[in-house]
């Protein structure tokens, strides 16, 4: 059972993660709705843009996120003034897993969608349904199985991130010190290595229950899917 | 209340489809690839012409040359898929409810129990779409389509994906909807039998453009078009009226412009209108009627033209009273029995012949 | 932004001027990533290809447990390799830990089953493909998939190419079996982290600028190669 410093690093970890997912979950199933269903010039770019994070090394995308949205970045000098910092803080560490997360969002949403029959989204507007009443009636109900297994692909990378958080927020100790870092300054001290077992143990834990989650789900909406 | 006149290219494939009507039934017929659903695509506004007009009951949905286009949530189409394309997440009740408008004033809002009167869809309410056989989701196909209060019914192919007797049963739903309803409809199809059964304006559609329109009996015994609506079913149709019914043989006696037609299995009352399609391979000719022989139909007539020739066979039209019957026979019996046109002749139809699936109740 | 431009400048004089010591740990980073990527392709590959054509008693084990290790976290991964390599560890012995040895193993494992599943997704499909020509030419499909490896070698390059880029761009793992030790374990991606916690930006831009170049010069290779090769074969 995890001990009074663990379970502080664990609530971190799962707050981070479940921020990250539910400001990235809105906008990457509006992404995967465009790439799914939209052909316009520039497309490609934008989905290669969309899976920078799946490519670049996350290293750099924290030294990138450090150059933007630090103090005395760009973005970051736009938004201090509205009390939303990033650097340094939890808040960082959400964004850090976010951006590297949401490539996996994005495909898993996007998957989902294309499997859907476009030519139901087409009889929609024929019964008298615009475009957005479309999209929130009849796509999106159908999408959640795939967007479902997205969160939880996206939630266990978001829990496993660990290049950029360092490199954007390093590694604060009840602030920016998610699992994966608390393991890694675990090693660093001393006799810690069977602290990092611990917390090792818990991060494989989650993983391994949302993945199995995310299998359950698949399974049951195929199996749903055969009885159709 | 149908005025039609597009032009659009997709890839290698081009459509020009020009084409009016004002008949309860439209259909556009052809083979697959003609273009018929596209054209009833663009109606729906789901397809957008490159130029062109499209016009429904008074009511313009497009036209390039005012600029007007009309999406498909605002054009008050009912279309009717192939395969019923029901939202799979709702019950039958919600995909009804999908199209259902709130009323607006000096807008007719059709009556719900009645749909659901109409097509036996009261058991049906609480199901998914999932556990319904083909027949049933076709059924709620077309109730939820009139439940949006459409001015149009657009029928894509209903019946492709349905077997024999579902076929039946929806074709005599789509007859019903024709009296009862009086709601104008497109039907698509490139089955000859529906839409002889069905149609009273009949559009061809070959190779993206309109080979040929107008009514239906018209184009079915144009020879010319004979490679289009399918070589062995070229045929005459002829309108009817039953005028008694023998219920020891099972015969119905049909009266039409220019003599009799008995017909077998034919559920009807007498006085009730009644379409018949007689195939020109079951007509036989004969210059005197025979003395004992099977057919229950011997027209007497005369022969009006001598035409299309394939092969052996040749076609043969009689002019039977008002009506035209075409038969097809061997240029050997053309010849041996020194037909030629003006030449007094008997058409032979077998009873047998004309099946239930010739017969349309008009 | 000026202090980013001027360490921008910097860094590239670094870059171009062949500083030793950003050199030496580009060095060591292609090195480290390239043993790694030979590796997971070895026993990747092969695994990946097997999974995809044969049925084997412990095929659906073995698909659970690649996806696992493809769901863990990396300093997982780099945990378990650093317990195993530790000298109260069972490969203590060996003393491999904080060695290049040690990146090469930790990377390896990870890139494993990235190979695995790519290589599984292009057997499959070649596999649907072929199967029929195969079996009726009497082909088991144990013995199909050296054949059908070869077939795809191109896209299977592909693969390595990408394997490469992910055992280049991982820092957790590295890091705890690495150690980030000047001159001996210090590779691009530990550099990168290290000297932006220090503070030292010049170094960091500049290695993240090879680094970027590293991996996107992969992916370029790549994508080329599998336009080529389509064109090529269809």
């Amino acid at each position: 059972m995890p001990t009074a410093a663990e379970w502080e690093v664990l609530a971190l970890s799962l707050k981070v993660a479940l921020w990250a997912l539910a400001v990235s979950l809105p906008a990457a199933i509006a992404v995967a709705y465009v790439l799914a269903r939209h052909r316009f010039p520039g497309v490609t770019l934008f989905d290669a843009v969309v899976h920078l994070p799946l490519v670049l090394p996350p290293v750099v995308v924290g030294f990138a996120l450090l150059v933007l949205f630090g103090r005395n970045g760009p973005v970051g000098r736009l938004l201090e003034p509205l009390g939303i910092v990033f650097a340094f803080r939890w808040t960082g560490a959400a964004l850090a897993a976010s951006i590297m997360g949401f490539p996996l969002l994005v495909r898993a949403i996007r998957l989902a969608i294309e499997s859907l029959d476009p030519r139901l989204e087409r009889a929609a507007r024929t019964l008298g349904a615009g475009p957005w009443r479309v999209f929130f009636t009849v796509t999106l109900p159908l999408a959640v199985p795939g967007i479902v297994t997205g969160a939880l692909l996206g939630f266990a990378r978001c829990l496993g991130e660990f290049g950029a958080t360092i490199t954007f927020v390093s590694n604060i100790p009840g602030e920016t010190q998610t699992l994966p870092l608390a393991i890694y300054t675990a090693t660093q001290v001393p006799g810690g290595d069977a602290q990092a077992l611990r917390l090792a143990i818990f991060s494989v834990a989650i993983s391994l229950a949302a993945l199995a989650l995310s299998e359950w789900l698949v399974r049951r909406s195929r199996r749903a899917s055969l009885h159709a | 209340m149908l005025d039609v006149d597009i032009r659009l290219s997709r890839g290698r494939f081009g459509l020009e489809a020009s084409f009016a009507a004002d008949a309860p039934i439209v259909a556009l017929f052809g083979r697959s690839g003609s273009g018929k659903s596209t054209v009833v695509d663009a109606i729906a506004g789901l397809v957008r012409p490159a130029t062109g007009r499209i016009v429904v009951a008074g009511r313009t949905l497009f036209d390039t040359a005012r600029g007007i286009n009309l999406p498909p949530e605002q054009r008050r189409v009912g279309y009717v898929f192939q395969d019923g394309l029901l939202f799979p997440h709702l019950t039958v009740r919600a995909n009804l409810a999908y199209g259902a408008r709130l009323s607006v004033p000096g807008e007719p809002v059709v009556d719900r129990a009645r749909v659901i009167a109409l097509l036996g869809l009261e058991d049906l309410l609480e199901r998914r779409p999932a556990t319904l056989s083909g027949g049933e989701r076709q059924r709620v196909a077309i109730g939820r389509a009139l439940l949006a209060s459409p001015r149009v019914l657009l029928m894509d192919e209903p019946l492709a994906s349905l077997d024999g007797p579902r076929k039946a049963e929806i074709l005599s739903y789509v007859e019903l909807l024709r009296d009862e309803w009086r709601l104008p409809i497109v039907y698509v199809s490139h089955a000859i039998e529906e839409v002889t059964r069905l149609a009273d304006h009949l559009v061809l559609l070959a190779g993206g453009k309109v080979a040929a329109q107008g009514p239906m009996s018209e184009i079915m015994r144009r020879r010319d078009l004979a490679p289009l609506t399918g070589r062995f079913e070229a045929g005459s149709v002829i309108e009817a009226r039953v005028i008694a019914q023998d219920e020891a043989f099972g015969l119905a006696t049909l009266a039409f412009d220019g003599g009799r037609l008995v017909v077998p299995n034919v559920d009807a009352l007498p006085g009730e209108p009644i379409r018949v399609r007689i195939r020109a391979r079951d007509v036989a000719l004969a210059t005197q009627p025979p003395a004992r022989a099977s057919f229950q139909n011997v027209l007497a007539g005369t022969v009006r033209s001598i035409g299309a020739e394939f092969g052996a066979l040749v076609e043969v039209e009689v002019a039977v009273g008002g009506i035209t019957v075409v038969a097809r026979v061997t240029r050997k019996a053309v010849a041996d029995l020194g037909l030629e046109p003006g030449r007094a002749a008997y058409a032979l139809v077998k009873a047998v012949s004309i099946d239930r699936h010739a017969v349309g109740y008009a | 932004m000026s202090d980013i431009s001027a360490s921008l400048a910097l860094a590239l004089r670094l870059v171009a001027g062949g500083d030793a010591g950003l050199w030496k740990i580009v060095l060591l980073s292609l090195e480290v990533s390239l043993a790694a990527a030979l590796i997971a392709c070895a026993f990747g590959l092969p695994l990946g290809g097997l999974v995809a054509a044969c049925r084997f008693p412990g095929r659906r084990s073995t698909i659970v447990l690649l996806n696992a290790m493809l769901g863990l976290p990396s300093v997982v991964v780099g945990l378990v390799v650093y317990l195993m390599l530790s000298r109260a560890g069972p490969l203590g012995e060996l003393g491999i830990l904080f060695t290049p040895a040690a990146i090469v193993i930790a990377q390896s494992i990870l890139v494993l089953p990235v190979v695995a599943a790519l290589a599984r997704q292009f057997v499959e499909d070649a596999w649907d493909e072929y199967r029929e020509q195969l079996t009726s030419l009497g082909v088991s499909p144990a013995r199909s998939v050296p054949t059908l490896l070869w077939d795809l070698r191109y896209s299977l390059l592909t693969v390595a190419l990408l394997g490469f880029g992910r055992a280049a761009s991982e820092v957790g793992a590295v890091m705890i079996v690495g150690g980030n030790i000047d001159g001996v374990t210090r590779v691009m991606s530990t550099a990168i982290a290290l000297e932006t916690s220090k503070g030292d930006l010049p170094l960091a831009l500049g290695l993240g600028v090879v680094l970027i170049s590293v991996v996107l010069a992969l992916n370029a290779a790549a994508y080329a190669l599998r336009e080529w090769s389509a064109r090529r074969h269809g």
